[in-house]
């Protein structure tokens, strides 16, 4: 595979990726609304997993969209390398409150994350790709 | 030397008071570890950065200095030291915790934002001006540019988007706050140290957001004063609400209700 190819196969990757990692991130969003706000529960073991998998994926999100820049692809906004840099940080900042918080339970925290999360995907999307 | 005049001199005072202040708070921080000490320290640290760039931008044009002065001042300064207020005053949860990780999220997006991908007009910056009346295009009713300024005029999709949401996020907080207690005080007729702390981190924190009412009054001197006043009630307020007696916080207030 030469690099022409595999920077289209890096955005195809890229766009498939962002689309995924907003359903993702408004679903977990929703799951946490109705463990935390309406059965007042805390974040469970499979829940935690699930916000470490769309942390990774957010990352692996990041790490492509590098690689894409590095190749020479640009997107059409230079925003959105803010934008891509801030979905990798948003839920790790997140995390890192609900695994240290002392008061119980603290599902509110991944409602902070996904919602953030969302806002910054949909921003990135609107700014990564002409047309 | 003709840019030497009184608004320089008080924003030169301004940097410096700030600057002391930043440090006692942050070290107060240090030996204590609470997170409101660290959040009001940061923005007065802030302040002093952004009080500091505006005496280097009086000499000479500086697109790092800029970028800091816009990045603190329209930014920062009122978003910290909101999230101090708020880590006084509500205790349940996360909430606390939860906003400062959106804030220190926005901060470190924005800083890059602001100093790399934001392009600055240096033609329209001149020597001894007051930054606030250089730093945006000057349009007239119709949308046209009647004066270029250093950033655009249009707000949308660049980081002066962010402008007003972090200064009604930490005028709400900060002004809100002081309502807030006050309310708890009233009720309880307790912690008056922390009430009139919060009054005052309150209007110190407001002081210097009135700068451009204050410029339409005639006098743009009047703005250097009140941020110099302002940084003066910001750490007046801090030494009062955090030498209020630990055992009347507002949690107890809540609980004994």
């Amino acid at each position: 595979m030469n690099l022409g190819n595999f920077l289209l196969f890096l955005i195809g990757a890229h766009h498939w990726v962002s689309r995924i990692g907003l359903g993702a991130a408004l679903i977990m969003f929703g799951i946490g609304v109705y463990i935390g706000l309406l059965r007042h529960g805390d974040v469970t073991r499979w829940y935690r997993k699930l916000v470490y998998g769309v942390a990774g994926l957010m990352v692996v999100q990041a790490l492509m969209g590098l690689a894409m820049y590095l190749i020479g692809g640009r997107p059409f906004e230079e925003v959105h390398l803010i934008y891509g840099f801030g979905a990798a940080l948003a839920l790790p900042f997140f995390i890192f409150v609900e695994v240290t918080a002392k008061k119980r339970p603290a599902m509110g925290s991944y409602l902070w994350g996904f919602g953030v999360l969302a806002g910054i995907l949909l921003r990135a999307m609107m700014t990564g790709a002409a047309g | 030397m003709e840019n030497i005049g009184l608004p320089l001199v008080l924003s030169f005072v301004s940097s410096v008071i700030t600057g002391i202040f930043s440090f006692i708070v942050l070290r107060r921080w240090w030996e204590k570890r609470r997170p409101h000490h660290l959040a009001w320290g940061l923005g007065l640290l802030f302040y002093f950065v952004g009080t500091l760039s505006q005496v280097i931008l009086s000499f000479i044009w500086s697109p790092l200095f800029f970028g800091l002065w816009y990045w603190t001042g329209a930014l920062m300064v009122a978003a910290w030291l909101g999230q101090g207020t708020l880590y006084l005053l509500i205790r349940r949860g996360n909430i606390a915790r939860n906003a400062q990780m959106a804030l220190v999220l926005v901060s470190i997006m924005t800083l890059p934002w602001t100093l790399f991908l934001t392009k600055f007009n240096e033609a329209a910056w001149k020597p001894g001006s007051d930054m606030t009346q250089l730093y945006r295009d000057e349009v007239d009713a119709d949308g046209n540019v009647v004066r270029e300024g250093i950033m655009p005029g249009k707000a949308s999709g660049t980081v002066r988007f962010f402008s007003p949401v972090m200064n009604t996020w930490g005028t709400v907080l900060l002004v809100g706050g002081a309502i807030y207690s006050a309310y708890i005080f009233r009720r309880k007729n307790i912690m008056r140290n922390r009430v009139v702390g919060n009054w005052l981190i309150a209007l110190g924190g407001l002081l210097p957001a009135m700068g451009g009412a204050l410029i339409r009054l005639g006098d743009p001197s009047f703005k250097y004063i009140a941020e110099l006043l302002g940084a003066i009630f910001i750490f007046w307020g801090f030494w009062l609400a955090t030498n209020a007696p630990e055992d009347e916080s507002p949690i107890h207030v809540e609980k004994a209700v």
